[in-house]
């Protein structure tokens, strides 16, 4: 699912800015034989439809994946998701500017001209606010496809709005060469922000992504998903008593803490040498952790704490002691 | 009794964009500064559609479809934008 | 013998401004007409407007009296008078005030007007400091029955334009709308409004007090009554004149001190009037018919007489550009058209266009006519094409040398300066 929001992302990216740099192009009444002036403008308004609805797999994809813990109201209101919340924010307000062009061109008979105007040039800004956006939190960013795409929707849009500005007549030069020169020094400011923020390293983290989302944190193991460890507490120190299983590889040690009954410790012993240890209260698990497995000795780390078996065999029974104690601090 | 129709043109608000005049040619033509003359005949029964279409794709809203005959009175004017 | 007939109708033979005891010693007081009756009579009298359009005056009035309901209506008295050499409607406000007044007051009667408002331009602050004077005078007498208020303007050529005027005075800048809906449907805070030429007010309160008879006992049956017209070019005296329509242009050229060489051509109707050659038009009388016969009009009652020794294509083109320059910017064939035009003739007039020229100049005129909002394109484009037919082999001559040999002459007719705004 997650590859569908950001497949999504980017081609609603790229449609925006066909969009933008073709609207642009209206405004200069830019036409050639096979692409009459009312067919660039229909071209203008059919993208900005196709805009909006791979915005809406985008939005749709990103609230369902688990991954982020996106709800619905992160999706209406901006800058509040836990996921990386300046930059998701943005893209909440660059979709919301759409809406309100794409709304207001469908009522245009009812409003008057200068009200769509004053909208519809408000929503230029969404363009800038979703490139922002999607280099922000993109997980993609620095791969070498991603950086090009969105090399060329900026080259594209502000390429069209520089040969816009270049058509203002005599009137109005003066703003001409300010927007140029606002839309040059934009995307300078664009590759200087990049260079010095997503494509550094530690980016992931400085967006503000959550931290148990962060690869190589603590609790994620290589083949399974991370497990709680409350109830699992500091200084234990109980008898444990139980029954050996054995099996072509491993050996299985299913034993209960004679104090607390409903706790229930596994050590799983395989024939390489690995294993593990499952700690477990009343059918909860508490704990799934490798184990180290000495002559007489098992040792875990069930995150902060170290879980510590003294075992010895009686036919096919198993007992000793578990103690656990608080994990040396690391870095 | 069949209602005949004639294009209208708002020079006020018309900017010269251009749709119009590529739309229906057979009723819209362009002076010299890019500006529409419209044609008054009335609308024949296979002009209308595109007619209307033309309608619709002025940015500015400037040309109408007006009853022929009227003066296309209007009870209150438009903003001026 | 020049039959120059009853002048003391709307200006005084003294020349003398009249304050209201004059006025009323003159003239009486103003009589109370009812409705009815007084737009009878302004039918049978066959008033019309002196502004320009020459439209009947009692059908004007009658429509806004259909139009008008609980909110009442609005009259205003045009006192703008933009047209450069035009001097009339000055003239009579300086020296009878009242007279306009009254019949302004006739207007806001009959017309259940809520508000009476004379309009001047920014240009004419004798023209407004006599108004108030007038005004603060008539309230003071007994007798003050209407609220009268004086709304100012800017010194633009289309600022006395009827629903330009009314955009101002709804607190708008003076720039023409599209018609319709017309003034006398929506107008000033979107209520029935007349907006009548000062001079067509004065003749009104005249009709007022000695009936339609009286009124049509001078002129022709087309053009009953006198009007005031301002003779200007190569006169000896330049000045405005009270004739009725058996004047000639000749008749006129004389009372204002007799044609300055040999008459060329005539401009009648001011700058959005036309051309006619001196030999068709100098013997016309100023009947609307005998005008029409000739292709021309009255208009806002001004008559400019060109010598033959005077360069009709530099006065066109002095004209032209000044008309390019004042359109309200609203309309493209207007305001990109006329400059086109203007800037073509120029071209023709300094030996700097190719022969292709004049055709360019005769279809441009065309393609303007009727596509503003307003009649400035319009007549622009007929004061063209009138040049073009009259001074035809001049333009040709100038196309080909650059000038004529009286090109250098010092110019005859007005161009003021523009002002900038639209307030």
């Amino acid at each position: 699912m997650w590859y569908a929001t950001r497949a999504s992302g980017y081609t609603s990216l790229l449609l925006l800015s066909a969009t933008v740099a073709i609207g642009l192009l209206t405004s200069t009444r830019t036409s050639t034989r096979e692409w009459p002036r009312f067919v660039v403008q229909s071209v203008h308004r059919d993208l900005s439809l196709l805009v909006v609805f791979f915005l809406l797999v985008h939005i749709v994809t990103s609230v369902l994946d688990p991954f982020a813990k996106l709800s619905v109201i992160d999706a209406v209101v901006p800058f509040i998701a836990s996921y990386r919340p300046l930059w998701l924010g943005l893209g909440v307000v660059s979709i919301e500017l759409l809406i309100a062009i794409i709304a207001t061109s469908l009522v245009r008979q009812r409003l008057s001209w200068r009200t769509w105007r004053i909208v519809h040039l408000l929503a230029y800004m969404s363009w800038p606010i979703a490139v922002v956006h999607g280099i922000g939190t993109g997980s993609d960013t620095k791969a070498v496809w991603a950086l090009l795409l969105v090399t060329v929707c900026v080259l594209v849009v502000v390429g069209a709005l520089v040969w816009r500005l270049s058509q203002i007549g005599p009137r109005f030069r003066a703003l001409g060469w300010a927007g140029i020169a606002t839309g040059v020094a934009g995307t300078v400011a664009l590759i200087a922000w990049m260079a010095i923020g997503p494509l550094q390293p530690g980016w992931a983290k400085a967006a503000g992504t959550p931290a148990d989302l962060l690869a190589g944190s603590t609790t994620r193991t290589t083949n399974s998903t991370p497990a709680p460890v409350q109830g699992l507490t500091v200084g234990i120190d109980d008898a444990v008593q139980g029954e050996l299983a054995q099996s072509q590889t491993s050996v299985t040690a299913t034993m209960v803490d004679t104090r607390d009954r409903s706790l229930t410790v596994i050590v799983v012993a395989n024939a390489d040498g690995s294993g593990r240890l499952s700690v477990s209260r009343a059918g909860t698990s508490l704990c799934v952790a490798p184990a180290s497995i000495g002559t007489s000795v098992v040792t875990a780390n069930c995150g902060a704490v170290v879980v510590s078996l003294q075992l010895s065999t009686n036919g096919a029974g198993i007992s000793g002691t578990m103690t656990t104690s608080r994990a040396s601090v690391t870095p | 009794m069949v209602v005949r129709h004639r294009l209208r043109v708002d020079p006020i608000k018309c900017k010269a964009h251009g749709m119009c005049d590529e739309l229906i040619p057979e009723r819209i033509r362009m002076d010299d500064w890019g500006y529409p003359v419209i044609d008054p005949r009335v609308l024949s029964p296979d002009l209308v559609d595109h007619a209307r279409r033309a309608v619709a794709a002025c940015p500015r809203g400037a040309l109408t479809i007006a009853p022929v005959g009227e003066s296309g009175a209007r009870a209150v004017p438009d903003d001026p934008d | 013998m020049p039959a120059i007939t009853a002048t003391e109708r709307l200006l005084p033979d003294s020349g003398a401004p009249e304050n209201l005891d004059a006025h009323i010693s003159t003239f009486g007081p103003r009589p109370f007409v009812d409705p009815p009756t007084l737009l009878r009579a302004l039918d049978e009298s066959g008033l019309r407007g002196r502004g320009g359009a020459a439209f009947p005056t009692a059908t004007k009035w009658r429509a806004v009296r259909d139009h008008v309901n609980g909110a009442g209506s609005v009259v205003i008295a045009n006192a703008a008078e933009r047209e450069p050499a035009s001097d009339k409607d000055r003239t009579l406000l300086l020296l009878r005030p009242h007279l306009v007044l009254d019949g302004l007051e006739h207007a806001a009667e009959t017309l259940g007007a809520r508000r009476a408002i004379v309009y001047t331009s920014r240009a004419d602050d004798d023209v407004r400091r006599t108004l108030q004077v007038a005004i603060t005078e008539r309230r003071r007498s007994v007798d003050a029955q209407v609220f009268i208020e004086v709304v100012t303007g800017p010194n633009r050529y289309v600022a006395g334009e009827e629903t330009a005027l009314i955009a101002r005075i709804s607190g708008r800048l003076a720039k023409p709308r599209v018609v319709p809906p017309r003034p006398y449907a929506y107008g000033v805070d979107g209520r029935p409004t007349l907006v009548q030429n000062v001079e067509t007010l004065a003749h009104a309160a005249l009709i007022a007090r000695h009936g339609a008879s009286w009124f049509r006992s001078v002129g022709t049956r087309s053009t009953p009554g006198t009007a005031l017209i301002s003779m200007t070019g190569a006169v000896a005296s330049p000045g405005v004149f009270e004739a009725d329509a058996t004047a000639t242009v000749a008749d006129l050229a004389e009372r204002a001190g007799g044609v300055i060489g040999e008459p060329g051509a005539v401009l009648i109707g001011g700058y959005s009037g036309r051309w006619v050659p001196a030999a068709t038009i100098m013997d016309l009388p100023i009947d609307a018919d005998a005008l029409r016969s000739a292709g021309a009009s009255i208009g806002a009652g001004v008559i400019a007489i060109l010598p033959v020794n005077a360069c009709g294509i530099v006065e066109t083109d002095r004209v032209l550009t000044y008309l390019a320059s004042e359109t309200a910017r609203q309309c493209g064939p207007c305001h990109v058209g006329l400059p086109a035009l203007a800037d073509t003739f120029h071209r023709v007039a300094t030996g700097r266009a190719r022969p292709a020229g004049l055709d360019t100049l005769t279809r441009w005129s065309g393609d303007v006519l009727g596509r503003g909002a307003c009649q400035h394109p319009d007549g622009a484009a007929r004061f063209l094409i009138s040049a073009l037919q009259v001074f035809g082999s001049d333009l040709r001559h100038h196309l080909r040398n650059g000038a004529c040999r009286y090109s250098g002459e010092p110019p005859l007719l007005p161009i003021p300066e523009t002002e900038d705004g639209w307030w």
